[in-house]
């Protein structure tokens, strides 16, 4: 029992990942009045882009064809960690927070390098910038993560999801609401969404996470997008798996109530894609270090019980 | 611990790096009055029973902390300056950082200070002393006159909750005068500072530089 | 019930006259107002602390909150001579003959209010038991006497105004933190008897007090009330706000406000040296002593305005003060009695550098020549009052400083006491030079020669008599008070 649960919370997520985006493009066109793309889109999109070969550069090296593959393997590699609310992912160990933090590190190190590899100034401006914002999410996930470890007193990640339930909530409310907000912002920051990053922008020169990636196309297109879309996954179930308690001991349930939590999550960014405008990118390291702030907080809060 | 108390002092250490990444005045202005009004509650909150004393004096600092002093600020802030800056010295995201290693000093002194006294605990002893030291870092570190009366206005919180924290029952009188003394303070600094703009046209705290040695 | 009256009329004469200031219908006659009411209230002061000392006892009223011991009958006499000769000086300078600077009708009645209600505020702290009460009037002391900074409306003078406000509104919130936090040293036990802060309580309760926490408190109160002492490093404000105030209220806040707020700290000096044993609490007032002669030292040499000079000079008094009441009770003693010697003293110095400013235009050192020759009174006046400050024989300001010596030779606090004779002497050859050169020597061109009338040579004359007598011999009466406030600030009253 134990066993398949585990099994199948990695595997929900390779399924459905593409369809949190593809919810949070069905929001953000029904607000803005237009019909929008069918849910399926996003997996029309990655077999199309799979069935075409990819054009290479001949000023790039083996980093450029590295990039794609390697972040969608930190990606897959994460989701074995990473639980599903209170239903334990297949591997857990103390401190496996660190390597799910050090997954996407090497992710993005990857990507960036990639992108610089290309030698084309677009890219070399987005790497700068992904790499100066990971700068000041990176204290902050993990911040908000050693909090809820500090909180629940628990080594894994798995054990400490699974003693967030509605008596801890009532209990250390404050520390929890804290680093959800946290969370929330290292959600939008990592994901390269509206407040920080617009992924439907068109302009280069205005791009982050999306100008690295210009070069690239056929398969190593559909592993990037595939690899965004895992990560999208990963980083709500840390934050949905925070906020929604449901902590039964039936498994087929609390993982139900993540994944509906991660559907609303989802509808909640396309409210928030729909009704804020970018920041500026000279505001956007005030809102990651706010956002890093609140983790302190928390920390400091979860400190004294 | 109360939890209702344990949300609201969170609330305000949140309030505290609002008011440190803030970059408009008047917002600061509302928050430093937020936080003040929170901080009245606590001695409702804290407290066994709600006795007559305590309900007038949180009454008075609701109204003081909540009403009059924001609304001063914000009028003395519409008739002295054009400006809604807060201008700072160092950064906004500098003024964060240092926040959240006073955040970690004050934590470090709220565990150290063993008060013989019952009713506190350590996180309201942590809030009052990182307030406090938000007040000093406002004081230092912005341009402008009236957000060093914010910064003056966000100390006294400190002290005010520090205050409720650790003596309960400081007399009635005294707890009242030294909040008409923070009315009085923050009415003279509004003078000095309508003063300055009227005739000098100076609200830059930079500006005044001439007395020297 | 006589307690009741003398303690009630003291405190409330200075208040209610204010008042009437405040509202006063007339077009004239508000600076009159002020003169009489303070030289009353002043006489009402002393008349307290004869009250005190005939006695021989504390007298108290309103439940234990209001009361006078030896230390505050002391400090009253001390506020009684300084307000009574400002109170006089304010007639010269502010008079519409000669070089006065005569004030409207709208700023007199301003200053009138706040000098008298300042009055009220320092009487308040000086005769209340509450440690609370005593923070409120403390504050209220900064509050009332700000705008007198800026009577005058200048840039400058606002400037001052804004970092006196600034430094000491945030200096005395740091005082009150203290004062909770003595007041939460205080066992559970006792708190139900004190009824809040009573200074006697407290005292009584001395040894049961938390020693921690009554460290950290002293810390704070140090600081706080420290600030608004001037004690360096926290004297930032000080040579701005006294260089920039009318001549009576840089004299006002150089002799007397500047004690007020030492005074505080030496409410709290027995209480933590009972609790805490007696080196800690010495030690920080040593260290702030020895801080603000250096500091003061070194921008005494430096300095070419007059009164800020004068301003340095009270940094470095006051530090003088501070050093000896950290060496035990000879040093109390000592501390006490260059106290009134530096008030007097100070209070003609500025009322000197003031009115010759006034004369001259202008406090700068190279304009102001000749004093003696532009206005005789004043010119006597500076060079007396100067040749006082550094310690010349026969001036008693030398015997206060022989006492420290002693008490520091007493105490073998030799760092100290080197630091005190080195920054003295750099202190001693540059104002005298100063001194000599401003008062002989030629007026410069424009400077016409003047005289002021008799109410000037009473304010000249009256200190420098006071100064020699008390440097030639101290009368019983005198000692007796001194040996009953020092007892206080020692712990045995």
């Amino acid at each position: 029992m134990a066993l398949i649960s585990s099994i199948l919370v990695p595997a929900s997520g390779l399924v459905l990942a593409p369809l949190l985006v593809a919810v949070i493009n069905r929001v953000k066109a029904r607000i803005a009045g237009r019909q929008g793309p069918p849910l399926v889109q996003p997996y029309r999109d990655l077999a199309k882009l799979l069935g075409k070969g990819a054009v290479y550069s001949t000023t790039t090296t083996w980093l450029f064809r590295a990039g794609p593959v390697v972040s969608l393997a930190t990606a897959l590699a994460a989701l074995l960690i990473v639980p599903l609310g209170g239903v334990a992912a297949p591997v857990h160990f103390t401190g496996d927070l660190v390597a799910v933090a050090g997954l996407f590190g090497l992710g993005r190190f990857l990507t960036v390098v990639a992108a610089l590899d290309t030698g084309s100034p677009f890219e070399g401006m987005g790497a700068s910038r992904e790499v100066t914002f990971a700068a000041l999410v990176e204290p902050a996930l993990f911040l908000a993560l050693a909090s809820i470890v500090a909180t629940t007193r628990m080594g894994s990640l798995s054990s400490a999801y699974g003693a967030v339930d509605a008596a801890l909530w009532s209990a250390a409310a404050p520390t929890l609401g804290l680093v959800a907000a946290t969370l929330l912002v290292v959600y939008l920051v990592e994901n390269s969404r509206i407040p920080v990053d617009d992924p439907t922008t068109h302009l280069e020169l205005t791009m982050i996470h999306e100008v690295m990636v210009l070069d690239h196309s056929g398969v190593d297109l559909a592993f990037i997008e595939y690899g965004a879309a895992l990560k999208l996954w990963l980083l709500g179930m840390l934050l949905v798996g925070l906020v929604v308690p449901v902590r039964t001991a039936n498994p087929w349930l609390d993982g139900a109530a993540v994944i509906a939590g991660l559907a609303g999550l989802a509808m909640v960014v396309g409210l928030i894609e729909s009704t804020m405008a970018r920041l500026r990118m000279n505001n956007v390291p005030a809102l990651i270090v706010g956002g890093g702030v609140l983790a302190a907080v928390a920390f400091v809060v979860g400190l004294n019980p | 611990m109360n939890h209702l108390l344990e949300i609201l002092l969170a609330l305000s250490l949140v309030f505290n790096f609002v008011l440190l990444g803030s970059t408009r005045i008047g917002a600061c202005v509302i928050w430093m009055a937020m936080q003040g009004a929170l901080y009245s509650l606590v001695p409702l909150i804290a407290g066994e029973e709600i006795t007559p004393r305590i309900l007038v004096l949180a009454t008075a600092a609701l109204a003081m902390k909540g009403g009059i002093f924001p609304w001063l600020l914000i009028r003395l802030r519409r008739r002295t300056s054009f400006h809604f800056e807060v201008e700072p010295y160092i950064g906004f995201i500098a003024s964060l950082l240092v926040g959240v290693c006073l955040l970690a000093a004050a934590a470090t002194l709220g565990q150290r200070i063993h008060l013989t006294a019952g009713g506190y605990n350590e996180g309201l002893l942590t809030t009052a002393f990182f307030t406090i030291l938000t007040g000093l870092l406002l004081i230092t570190t912005r341009r402008k006159a009236v957000m060093q009366v914010v910064g003056y206005l966000v100390l006294e919180n400190g002290i005010y909750l520090f205050g409720v924290g650790t003596v309960v029952e400081a007399p009635m009188l005294v707890e009242l005068g030294v909040l008409l003394d923070a009315f009085v303070a923050v009415f003279v600094m509004s003078i000095a500072v309508y003063n300055l703009s009227r005739k000098f046209e100076v609200t830059d705290v930079d500006k005044l530089a001439e007395l020297k040695g | 019930m006589f307690d009741a009256a003398i303690l009630w009329s003291v405190l409330l004469l200075p208040a209610i006259a204010g008042t009437t200031a405040a509202v006063w219908p007339w077009r004239r006659g508000a600076v009159g107002w002020m003169v009489v009411a303070t030289v009353a209230s002043a006489a009402m002061e002393g008349a307290t602390a004869v009250a005190v000392w005939q006695g021989g006892r504390s007298i108290t009223t309103a439940g234990g909150w209001l009361f006078a011991d030896g230390l505050s009958a002391f400090h009253l006499a001390v506020m009684a001579i300084v307000f009574t000769l400002c109170g006089l000086y304010s007639l010269v300078y502010f008079s519409p003959r000669g070089d006065g600077h005569p004030l409207a009708p709208h700023p007199a009645r301003r200053f009138a209010a706040l000098w008298l209600g300042a009055q009220a505020a320092m009487t308040l702290l000086l005769v209340s038991n509450n440690l609370g009460l005593m923070w409120v009037g403390m504050e209220s002391t900064t509050l009332l006497t700000a705008f007198l900074v800026s009577l005058h409306p200048t840039k400058v003078s606002l400037e001052a105004t804004w970092k006196y406000l600034m430094i000491c509104s945030v200096g005395i919130a740091f005082a009150f933190m203290g004062t909770l936090i003595a007041a939460a040293a205080v066992p559970e036990a006792g708190r139900a008897i004190a009824g809040g802060l009573l200074w006697t309580v407290m005292m009584r309760e001395a040894s049961h007090l938390d020693p921690t926490l009554m460290r950290i408190a002293f810390v704070f109160l140090a600081v706080g009330y420290g600030t608004k002492a001037g004690l360096a490093p926290m004297h930032n404000w000080l040579p701005d706000a006294h260089s920039q105030a009318p001549g009576p209220v840089s004299a006002m806040f150089s002799s007397f406000m500047l004690n007020a707020a030492l005074f505080c700290i030496l409410r709290y000096l027995p209480i933590t040296r009972a609790a805490t044993g007696t080196a800690f609490a010495s030690h920080l007032l040593v260290f702030f002593g020895v801080a603000s002669i250096v500091i003061a030292a070194a921008f005494i040499l430096s300095q070419s305005d007059a009164k800020r000079l004068l301003a340095y000079c009270s940094v470095e008094h006051l530090g003088i003060i501070c050093l000896a009441f950290g060496l035990g009770p000879l040093g109390a003693f000592a501390g006490l009695f260059h106290t009134l010697n530096h008030a007097v003293c100070k209070s003609l110095a500025f009322f000197s550098v003031a009115r010759l400013g006034q004369r001259y235009g202008s406090h700068d050192m190279t304009i102001l020549r000749g004093a003696l020759r532009a206005n005789r009174v004043w010119g006597i006046g500076l060079l007396a009052s100067f040749l006082a400050l550094i310690g010349v024989a026969p001036f008693a300001i030398l015997m206060s400083e022989l006492a420290l010596v002693r008490a520091a030779v007493h105490a073998a606090a030799w760092l100290p006491l080197v630091v005190f004779l080195g920054g003295g002497t750099l202190i001693f050859i540059t104002m005298l030079r100063r001194a000599i050169h401003m008062t002989m020597g030629a007026v410069p061109q424009g400077v016409a020669i003047a005289h002021d009338g008799r109410t000037a040579s009473l304010v000249v004359w009256l200190p420098i008599l006071l100064l020699l007598t008390l440097g030639l011999w101290m009368p019983q009466p005198l000692r007796t008070a001194l040996q009953q406030a020092a007892a206080v600030v020692g712990g045995t009253p």
